[in-house]
């Protein structure tokens, strides 16, 4: 074995910690009298960190796409308010509040159709389930399918996600897939994607639904819509402070 | 879904894991770091994404496969600690990126000579630069923490011994990339191929 080989299969066991009690105390004793050894020990211990914090930094980028995809938090309900103002105010200020906000339904209810509430409220689900290298000399279709995605070039991800499918079902896959028809404005095939998601995996259900609910939004039948938002804002997830503020405006 | 079938998924590196546990926690995580630390929504989210990565890494390196607590319980006690790490800073009244908390833990182990060099954002450009077969096989290794033999057959090498030393040939090509010397030539790192 190549001399260098052995000292960094050495190493690389000691950080393990699988070496044993006398290779151990041969290795740490060796380190405090060889300087090029020590060295290498350091070297080798900081490059291990770089190719792990380079991961890290990729999932944080996909959770900070993540999050920009997710309602804004709420602010907290706080228990007590101190009222600096005489009954008769509070009771003028909620008058002028009650009767603001019934005009600006009235008017909003004029004008949104439920397309118009659609395009409010749509938003492409980012790609997280695949992180992209660029400049890849030949990439794989599957990276090619999840690039294009992020490109926006909803076409070709549709036809390469739908190849890709073929071969094997994959949540993430399918959610993008629904996403890339909903652009497209193919609502029928979109739902299709959503439900095979929702029937055949666990984990993305109420994302999914939430983008089953503006496909119906988007052709326009309210009272199915309605029914699906009315499902999520029951649940505990963070769809559903979104689905509320949806129902409220469908209302 | 369990903590256990969470962790699981995580551990496959199924993207469902780690969104999930993100969605769940969120509001109720932000809203806790909000009072806790008196700072901002955006500030609090920091602090949150850089306590999901750190959990994400745990897991993936087995540290919650007998986990005693809940995942969220687990969760929270990682944002206390980064709240007092930010207590030990001098930059309380402004947004730190989740970056700060997730270079402090990788610190952590390291030893305190090494720490006072460490580059990571050199050696992790150096790494996106390196190309494959390389990227993937120390990917492979000192992040999916594979074994050699799984590693042989995921890449076809012919037997762990050959998947080990092209790993020891990568190593030294990232190791002259970023420190600029070789101990040694083993070998022309240029192309790095299978024995």
């Amino acid at each position: 074995m190549n001399p260098n080989l052995h000292d960094i299969d050495l190493i690389q066991r000691y950080l393990d910690r699988s070496l044993t009690d006398t290779e151990k105390a041969s290795l740490e004793e060796r380190l405090k009298n060889e300087p090029v050894l020590k060295t290498m020990y350091l070297e080798h211990q900081q490059l291990i960190k770089g190719i792990r914090y380079s991961y890290l930094q990729t999932r944080l980028q996909q959770l900070r796409a993540l999050e920009n995809s997710l309602p804004q938090i709420a602010p907290v309900k706080k228990g007590k308010q101190v009222w600096l103002v005489t009954y008769w105010k509070q009771a003028t200020a909620i008058a002028a509040s009650v009767a603001l906000f019934a005009i600006a339904f009235m008017l909003w209810n004029q004008s949104a159709t439920p397309q118009e509430l659609y395009a409010g409220h749509f938003k492409a689900y980012p790609n997280v389930f695949e992180p992209i290298t660029r400049g890849e000399a030949n990439p794989s279709k599957r990276t090619e399918a999840f690039a294009a995605y992020e490109a926006g070039n909803y076409t070709k991800a549709a036809a390469l996600f739908t190849e890709l499918l073929a071969e094997k079902e994959e949540a993430g896959m399918l959610m993008l897939l629904g996403n890339c028809y909903l652009v497209l404005g193919n609502t029928a095939e979109a739902r299709n994607q959503f439900i095979r998601l929702i029937n055949d995996f666990d984990d993305l259900d109420n994302q999914a639904k939430w983008y089953l609910g503006l496909s119906y939004l988007k052709e326009g039948d309210v009272k199915t819509a309605q029914l699906i938002f009315q499902e999520l804002s029951n649940s505990e997830f963070s769809y559903s402070a979104r689905a509320r503020k949806l129902l409220n405006e469908i209302r | 879904m369990t903590d256990t079938e969470l962790i699981n998924l995580i551990k496959n590196d199924d993207p469902r894991g780690m969104s999930t546990v993100y969605e769940t926690f969120r509001s109720e995580f932000v809203h806790w770091i909000m009072r806790l630390q008196r700072c901002g929504n955006e500030d609090a989210r920091e602090f949150y994404q850089a306590s999901i990565i750190i959990l994400y890494d745990n897991a993936k390196a087995g540290k919650l496969d007998a986990l005693r607590s809940s995942l969220k319980t687990y969760l929270f006690g990682i944002g206390k600690n980064l709240v007092w790490q930010r207590y030990r800073t001098n930059h309380r009244e402004q947004v730190i990126g989740a970056e700060f908390y997730i270079k402090n833990y990788l610190y952590e182990d390291v030893d305190n000579q090494a720490a006072e060099e460490i580059n990571l954002e050199i050696i992790s450009h150096s790494y996106n630069q390196l190309g494959e077969p390389c990227h993937e096989l120390l990917g492979y290794y000192y992040f999916g923490r594979k074994a050699m033999e799984e590693i042989a057959a995921l890449m076809g090498y012919k037997n762990p011994e050959t998947a080990k030393n092209q790993k020891y040939k990568c190593m030294e090509r990232l190791r002259k990339m970023v420190f600029g010397t070789l101990h040694s030539q083993p070998t022309d790192p240029k192309p790095v191929t299978e024995e």
